[in-house]
């Protein structure tokens, strides 16, 4: 390429950058604004003027308002995107649920607020709605302003203690550069403490949404109809729709999600006691146990997004919590092992190779300052075991102890290809032996 | 009338004409070696992560089509046991299709060589004959069922792999099926004059069936899905597909209300289908 | 044993049997003869239950036969024109035999199935695959498996049709060997030569309709009233024919391939008139031989009166 066709090149490609980038077209929707329990979290999505029906976890506390928003299409992730940043009404009124028996219900707007209190494994979501979510908001943003306070504080205690311990530092040296005495300089310099900081809130891991008014939806499972009444009277044009309140098949069952020590990205998952884990035993396993629940795959998926589509007639197992602190039973051939779930590290492979492996968590050497990846239970495999059993062993539920029953096998490609052949042709064999024996019948 | 007897003795001559086909051979083997392939492409796509469908040419394209089709759901569960359910369904469609159609055209050519007459002259009745022929159906399918699930069971002990209790549901699902397809096939068979119009008739049956139930699992459009529904509302009470989930439902939730329920709309179904067959082929018979 | 009273069947538009009336005894060979599309077979298929008939009754053995009631089937024995074991080529005669003795439930069927297939000469091919039997011994197998359940009433459709002269034969002896043991056959066909043989008792269908029935020598006797004789001589004289249509004795006298023929009545002897006329008109026969007419051209001349009632030999 020359020199003047790498000019024009470059500034046709300048002057292509330079264009403006097509802007998404925002259309005006009056759609649902959705906060839906997913059985392990709220989800938040909205529900577009055609959409059909909404979706919420049945006996569980849901949230809606309508809106007035403008949406537009997001071709990367192929979605209808909100944008309440220009236009963002909530209509006022109220919202009129009719069962499939006719038996109408009427909702008018509360204030609510969600928020999580659950520890490492607690799944432990709070709802306060009037008078007691202005109160935990309230507190809330108390505890908010305290902290910041106290922050402040400690930060001016802070730049105080490092502003005398400089002096302090800088007059010593001053001092024994001239021989003076200092030692009650350096014992203030030994005695003065930084100031302690602030504890930080603990109360919530996930702390309350902003307060908000919506109507609170807290259904049993069924079908049920939907629409918004205006303060007029008058039923919002597009507010209708079929409210779908889903409910889980199975509940609190036992998956697994499994990944080999050497793929740590990959993870597979094992849902029920008869899908069993096919490896090739070349790398160890590690296994996060939890509880799961079963739900109706387009209504989870839809509940979650209500955009997305899914299996109306398949059920899929949704992953709710880690079960907690467990302990499992490994069943060989040749023995039985108790293990406990442990901290687990993930590391980059120090060889030329790129990847990772899973090791031990070690907080007081190799890793002290770092945090854990990954809480599991180690299983330990070769190629030369043929297989091997587990179930949790801590679980108080029986029912959960059954499904928590898994195998895994260990194989290592195709073998006796020969025999199953033979066994294959053996048909063949059989047609050859029926018709000698008919050849034989005629002579006779 | 069903002739007990008759229909004993001509199940036998079916049978013994079956057995003595070299085709009936042919088509097991093909069958099975159709079952063993996908096994042996499950074997090869193992790994530290466990079976992995990219690794092998065979299962990326099936396994991306069903995803794309039937959501990801759909795939886990066909081989959340292992390859044995994905494998059931190529080696038990094409033999039980071989054994159907093979029916078919064997009652056409019986009939217009006129060895129902004869076997009438008997005496018995093509009630009997159309009887027989369905149990052989059955018989035939069921050896070869049996073949199918030891040759299975074979070549999991030969490769560690399981042999579980989803393989045994589905079987026994898609041998109740078979009882309802079975019947399909004979009342195609009485319906129409010839072994083509007869075989196409069968296929269509099926492919409703089959077009539907899939079409209600479909994820791809939601329009297909719709229709499907809608026309799932109706068929569905005729289409042994409907009652193989309804199984599989209960065995699942370990429900035997779904179980039993589901075996016996299987034998109340191949009761009305049979029946219809029977009807038709008497009213044919009083029409001449 | 076989009577049926006011039988009519029709396909579409086409009366394929139409008000038949049959009285058939115990013990009586009853030829039924006809024309192909006559009703024969038909009637036949009604007789058997395969056909429902849309008037008219049935009883056989003085029992009426309801629709589909198949139990009485067992009384009959059947020879279908066409023996259709296209399908069971592979069975040997043994296994084919058995097959319809357990559909009849015959008691002790190995050694009726031995006994009945040395009875038909078929005993040293009981083991041999059907493919492999010529049309004659089929025809015998399908009278072996008429026979295994030793019925009472035999319906044989055109037994004969096809076979060679020396498997006519057999199967003729067949016939008789079964009338002498007291059993009733209906025989179907139109070879009518091979049937005069053989029946006691004929009945013509013609158009679905029984023409005539009577003793197959009194059939014979009303169908042909006169005698023919064929006489050879060197040459015939050109006003020979008109002379000889003057004589009272002479019907109908005509040439034909320079033979010349003479029809004269049935009930005398006239041989020697026509000798002593011939010899008084200068000529002198070479050879005088009396011609019968055949139960076939009778049948002919039968079905051809019916035609020409009805006006339809223009047509054809």
């Amino acid at each position: 390429m020359n020199r003047r066709s790498l000019i024009s090149t470059l500034c046709i490609l300048l002057f292509i950058a330079a264009l403006p980038g097509e802007a998404p077209i925002r259309t005006e929707e009056t759609l649902y604004s959705i906060a839906a329990f997913s059985g392990r979290d709220y989800a938040l999505t909205f529900a577009k003027e055609n959409a059909s029906a909404i979706y919420v976890h049945s006996d569980a506390n849901n949230f809606m308002s309508l809106k007035k928003n403008f949406t537009y299409f997001w071709p990367i992730t192929d979605q209808w995107m909100l944008d309440d940043s220009i236009l963002d009404i909530t209509y006022e009124g109220t919202i009129e649920i009719t069962d499939n028996k006719g038996v109408k219900k009427t909702l008018e707007p509360v204030d609510y607020t969600f928020f999580n209190m659950r520890g490492t494994y607690q799944n432990n979501w709070h709802v306060r709605t009037g008078a007691e979510a202005v109160a935990e908001w309230t507190e809330y943003v108390d505890i908010v302003l305290n902290y910041q306070a106290a922050m402040t504080e400690y930060n001016r205690a802070y730049a105080a203690y490092q502003e005398r311990t400089s002096q302090l530092f800088n007059q010593i040296l001053m001092r024994r550069g001239e021989d003076k005495p200092f030692e009650h300089l350096l014992e203030e310099l030994e005695t003065i403490k930084p100031p302690e900081e602030p504890a930080k809130p603990t109360k919530y891991t996930v702390p309350p949404v902003k307060l908000q008014k919506g109507f609170q939806i807290n259904l049993p499972e069924g079908e049920y109809s939907l629409r918004f009444i205006a303060t007029d009277g008058k039923v919002i044009e597009g507010s209708e729709k079929t409210l779908i309140s889903v409910a889980g098949r199975r509940l609190n069952a036992i998956g697994y999600e499994v990944f080999p020590a050497v793929r740590w990205t990959q993870p597979s998952s094992s849902t029920t006691p008869s899908s069993v884990l096919y490896v090739d035993g070349t790398s160890d396993l590690y296994v996060r146990p939890f509880f799961q629940n079963e739900y109706r795959d387009m209504h989870y998926n839809k509940l979650i997004n209500n955009q997305k589509s899914g299996n109306p007639n398949l059920y899929t197992w949704v992953k709710i919590q880690q079960v907690p602190h467990s302990s499992m039973q490994i069943t060989t051939d040749t023995q039985v092992r108790e293990v406990t779930e442990g901290p687990y590290i993930v590391e980059q492979t120090k060889t030329s190779a790129m990847g990772y492996t899973i090791v031990p968590y070690d907080p007081i050497g190799e890793h002290k300052g770092k945090i854990p990846s990954v809480s599991a239970l180690y299983i330990p495999l070769s190629p030369q075991m043929k297989a091997l059993e587990f179930s949790l062993t801590n679980l108080e539920d029986a029912a959960a102890t059954a499904s928590s029953k898994r195998s895994i096998r260990i194989i290592r490609g195709v073998h006796h290809e020969i025999l199953s052949m033979a066994l294959l042709v053996l048909p063949l064999i059989v047609l050859l032996f029926v018709l000698i024996k008919r050849r034989r019948s005629y002579r006779r | 009338m069903i002739d007990k007897r008759s229909t004993r003795v001509l199940t036998k001559l079916h049978c013994k004409e079956t057995f003595l086909n070299p085709s009936y051979y042919i088509a097991i083997v093909v069958s099975s070696l159709l079952g063993y392939l996908p096994i042996r492409a499950f074997l090869q796509s193992i790994g530290p992560q466990g079976f992995s469908p990219a690794d092998s040419p065979l299962f990326a394209n099936i396994t991306g089509a069903l995803e794309r089709l039937f959501s990801p759901v759909m795939v886990q569960k066909l081989f959340a046991e292992g390859p044995f359910l994905f494998a059931l369904f190529w080696a038990l469609t094409p033999m039980l299709l071989y054994v159907l159609i093979s029916s078919i055209i064997t009652f056409q050519q019986h009939k217009d060589q006129g060895v129902i007459e004869l076997i009438r002259f008997g005496p018995s009745n093509s009630r009997s004959y159309i009887l027989s022929l369905f149990l052989k159906d059955l018989i035939a399918i069921y050896i070869y069922s049996i073949y199918v699930t030891l040759f299975f069971l074979a070549v999991s002990r030969f490769n560690n792999l399981l042999l579980g209790p989803a393989f045994i549901q589905a079987l026994f699902a898609f041998l109740l099926a078979t009882l309802v397809l079975c019947a399909y096939a004979k009342l195609s068979m009485v319906a129409t004059d010839s072994s083509i119009g007869s075989i196409f008739l069968f296929l269509a049956i099926l492919a409703v069936f089959l077009a539907v139930q899939l079409g209600t699992y479909s994820i791809i459009l939601e329009q297909i899905r719709t229709i499907a529904s809608l026309l799932s509302l109706v068929i569905q009470w005729i289409s042994p597909f409907y009652y193989m989930t309804i199984i599989q439902t209960g065995f699942e939730l370990a429900s035997w209300l779904h179980i039993v329920g589901g075996i016996l709309c299987f034998v109340v179904l191949t009761g009305i289908v049979g029946f219809i067959s029977l009807w038709l082929e008497t009213r044919k018979e009083r029409r001449l | 044993m076989i009577k049926t009273v006011g039988l009519s069947k029709k396909f579409g538009t086409q009366q394929a049997v139409d008000n038949l009336s049959l009285n058939i005894d115990p013990g009586e060979i009853y030829g039924f003869l006809g024309p192909n599309g006559a009703g024969k077979t038909t009637t036949i298929r009604m007789l058997l239950g395969l056909t429902n008939p849309d008037s008219g009754e049935i009883f056989i053995d003085g029992k009426p036969v309801n629709p589909g009631d198949s139990s009485y089937r067992a009384l009959i024995g059947v020879v279908p024109e066409k023996h259709p074991t296209g399908m069971w080529k592979w069975m040997t005669a043994t296994e084919y035999l058995q097959l319809f003795s357990d559909l009849l439930a015959v008691p002790d069927s190995h050694s009726r199935i031995a006994a009945t297939l040395e009875r038909l000469d078929l005993g040293e091919h009981r083991n041999k695959p059907i493919h492999q039997f010529s049309r004659g011994m089929m025809q015998k197998l399908s009278f072996a498996r008429a026979l295994i359940h030793d019925p009472q009433i035999l319906l044989l459709d055109e037994p004969i049709s096809g076979l060679d002269p020396f498997g006519i034969r057999q199967i003729r002896d067949l016939i008789l060997e079964q009338h002498a043991l007291g059993k009733t056959l209906f025989v179907s066909s139109h070879l009518l030569s091979e049937i005069e043989k053989f029946c006691t008792r004929i009945g013509i269908i013609y158009q679905g309709k029984l023409i005539t029935e009577d003793a197959t020598d009194k059939i014979i006797d009303s169908i042909i009233p006169s005698k023919i004789y064929r006489i050879e001589m060197d040459d015939i004289p050109e006003d020979l024919i008109k002379k000889l249509v003057q004589l009272p004795f002479i019907h109908e006298a005509k040439i034909e391939n320079s033979s010349l023929l003479v029809s004269v009545d049935k009930a005398e002897d006239h041989r020697k008139d026509l000798s002593n006329f011939l010899y008084g008109c200068g000529v002198s026969s070479l050879i005088m031989q009396e011609q019968t007419k055949t139960l076939e051209e009778a049948f002919l001349s039968i079905t051809t009166l019916q035609k020409l009632a009805k006006n339809e030999v223009r047509n054809d």
